[in-house]
């Protein structure tokens, strides 16, 4: 069921078993998990239907860092989040990036790869992906030109991504979530405030307000969080009306640990012969199904004590046109998400282009995309200034490590180095990874706009804010959905880990007591 | 007499010849030395500049002499097959040098420093 919060008479109460902040990626997965169940779910969303640019410059912050994009349009503020400008990239974490790396400070997960792994099924299926099977060996049987470079896989590794359509989860799962009788969608119902009881122990209710003036208050069992990871860290921080550091802040860890993805062309690779790549083409908007990136296997990121990183053959020739993401992504957060439905439009264009595709070529460069290290300082913080609903404003400060320099810098040099002792060609490294003193980026460097590791998630409450299951430490019934909750980047898009994660959150939920005095004010569904 | 000395001298020297060819001395073919592998992929141009890119790292082995021998060995003998597994054995063994970027085995960067050098010599003429 779906309700307008402005069309609410002033100061509503409304009541749920679950009250799920944020309707983007996770807010969605969780909700549909719940969907036909007993639980009277109530998922609010800040947004409508469509971009809003008033509701986009609620987003609207500092960024003091390494050059970021504009925050009021990197993430999108209304139902289905930003999925409605992802790319539809998706691969799964690789092992070693839940394992504690002596290497990289601040690393491991307190769960594991294979806590996760059944998660990816179901994940793959929310993102219409035709299989959730990610293995080389695979995709080799569904096609035989996917011919790999005679790389030696103990050294250089194939990483698969597939391609959703992509999934733009406030329109395919829209009808799902608004039908379901148990789920309560509230539009324009931006959360501004959670308050807890006095020992700051559990979550009573939220606050709730909107364009129209309106405030509203939702009260709940449990609650939780998928703003992204940059504003559920906002969130926690802005709710200090019981913390005065705020929720889930007593060791000064929310906002910190801000990764993201660091993308850029690197270095080129000239093969030896012109050969089918077909394997690693580049991607096309809805025609690519599956490609393959270079990485390097575990025993070889140990031995180097670099992090993880993947690197996407691009023919040079389009390379050398293709403008740096930094330098071409718009602060017109509709601008953005209409550009897809250009793209859309004008599909039969570029697959007639595509069909004639050869995938024979000999010069490439490689588009790399990199595991940022978990730094502290890198951060999420609140500004004074206030948005129009009156929460204090984002700053960010996205730093990086001389750690990130190396990493690329070795990643590429080990490449090069395989290239020429499998005969495959040789690398050549871009002019400003040459220096080995530099620790500067170039304008190039782009993020991947995966906002990742402010509410991480740690084994104990001195390292991280959530526990395994996503719960706030030291608050009974507050949860942190998304990639916010990830204590490492790894090097692959995170939509798809996102979702898995969430799965398993909504499995944890699922599992918990519901039974109190709030029954009889939340109403159970048969 | 004079004339079987003559012919003789030139049997024995023809003999000689194709001996010498079929072990792979050639002292009179241009020696070619470009890398082959390297070739495949780059111009002469970018050859000679990651020459003078390498002679500028390591100035004292400007020296034709000392690099064709660092390269041939004793002998001014061209044998590709030699080269090809230097070069694989460099990249196994680690022996490689980053030259303007280009991440090369040691021997294929001394043969673009050789050729620097030999290309240089014959333009000053």
């Amino acid at each position: 069921m779906h309700t307008d919060a402005r069309t609410l008479e002033n100061n509503s109460v409304i009541e749920g078993d679950v009250c799920i902040i944020g309707a983007g990626v996770a807010g969605i997965t969780l909700a549909l998990q719940f969907v036909n169940t007993r639980r009277k779910v109530i998922l609010l969303e800040g947004g409508g239907f469509d971009v809003d640019m008033e509701m986009q410059e609620l987003y609207r912050g500092k960024s003091i860092g390494q050059r970021y994009y504009p925050l009021q349009s990197a993430r999108l503020h209304y139902f289905g989040g930003t999925s409605g400008h992802w790319g539809g990239f998706c691969s799964t974490l690789d092992p070693i990036d839940f394992h504690k790396r002596e290497w990289v400070p601040y690393s491991e997960w307190p769960i594991q790869y294979s806590d996760l792994f059944p998660y990816y099924r179901d994940a793959s299926r929310l993102v219409e992906l035709p299989t959730s099977n990610f293995d080389l060996e695979y995709w080799r049987t569904t096609d035989p030109e996917l011919i790999p470079l005679p790389f030696n896989e103990k050294v250089v590794k194939h990483k698969m991504l597939q391609f959703s359509p992509p999934t733009r989860f406030g329109k395919t799962y829209r009808d799902a979530i608004v039908e379901a009788g148990n789920i309560f969608l509230y539009t324009h119902a931006k959360v501004v405030d959670i308050r807890a009881n006095e020992l700051v122990t559990n979550i009573g209710s939220v606050k709730v307000k909107n364009m129209a003036g309106k405030e509203h208050v939702v009260k709940a069992k449990y609650f939780v969080a998928a703003c992204s990871a940059m504003h559920n860290a906002r969130l926690l921080l802005a709710s200090d009306t019981q913390a005065k550091k705020g929720l889930g802040n007593d060791r000064d860890l929310v906002g910190r640990f801000f990764m993201d993805h660091l993308e850029m062309m690197a270095s080129e690779i000239f093969l030896q012969v012109r050969q089918s790549v077909k394997l690693y083409r580049p991607w096309v908007f809805r025609e690519t199904k599956a490609r393959a990136e270079l990485r390097l296997s575990d025993s070889e990121q140990s031995q180097l004590q670099i992090l993880n990183a993947t690197a996407a053959l691009m023919p040079n020739h389009i390379a050398e046109t293709t403008p740096a993401n930094i330098n071409s992504f718009s602060s017109d957060a509709e601008g953005n998400v209409k550009g897809w439905d250009v793209l859309d439009r004008n599909r039969p264009m570029f697959f007639q282009r595509w069909k004639k595709e050869k995938f024979r070529y000999k010069h490439f460069s490689f588009f790399t995309r990199l595991e940022q290290s978990p730094n502290p300082d890198s951060r999420v913080t609140l500004d004074g200034e206030r948005d129009a609903l009156g929460m204090r404003r984002v700053i960010l400060n996205w730093k990086l490590t001389d750690l990130e320099k190396r990493s690329l810098r070795s990643f590429h040099e080990a490449i090069g180095l395989e290239a020429g002792r499998s005969e495959v060609g040789r690398v050549k490294l871009m002019e400003w990874l040459l220096d080995e003193r530099d620790h500067t980026w170039p304008d190039i460097l782009g993020g991947g706009w995966h906002n990742i590791g402010t509410t991480r998630m740690a084994d104990s409450p001195s390292k991280g804010v959530v526990d395994q299951h996503c719960r706030v430490y030291g608050i009974d019934n507050l949860f942190m959905a998304g990639s916010s909750c990830f204590p490492t980047s790894g090097s692959a898009n995170p939509t798809l880990t996102i979702i898995a994660l969430t799965l398993r959150l909504s499995d944890h939920l699922k599992s918990l007591d519901f039974t109190n005095n709030m029954e009889s004010r939340s109403g159970l569904f048969q | 007499r004079r004339s079987f000395i003559l012919l003789s001298g030139l049997g024995i020297s023809s003999i000689a010849v194709s001996i010498i060819t079929f072990l792979g001395f050639d002292f009179f073919g241009d020696l070619d030395s470009r890398p082959e592998s390297l070739s495949q992929i780059c111009d002469d141009e970018t050859l000679m500049i990651l020459g003078q890119a390498y002679l500028k790292l390591y100035p004292d082995e400007r020296n034709s002499e000392l690099l064709m021998k660092e390269l041939y060995g004793d002998f001014a003998r061209r044998r590709r097959i030699k080269f090809k597994n230097s070069i694989k054995l460099d990249f196994h063994a680690g022996k490689t040098v980053i030259l303007n970027g280009w991440i090369l085995s040691v021997t294929e960067a001394r043969q673009c420093a050789l050729f620097n050098i030999l290309t240089s010599s014959t333009y000053a003429y």
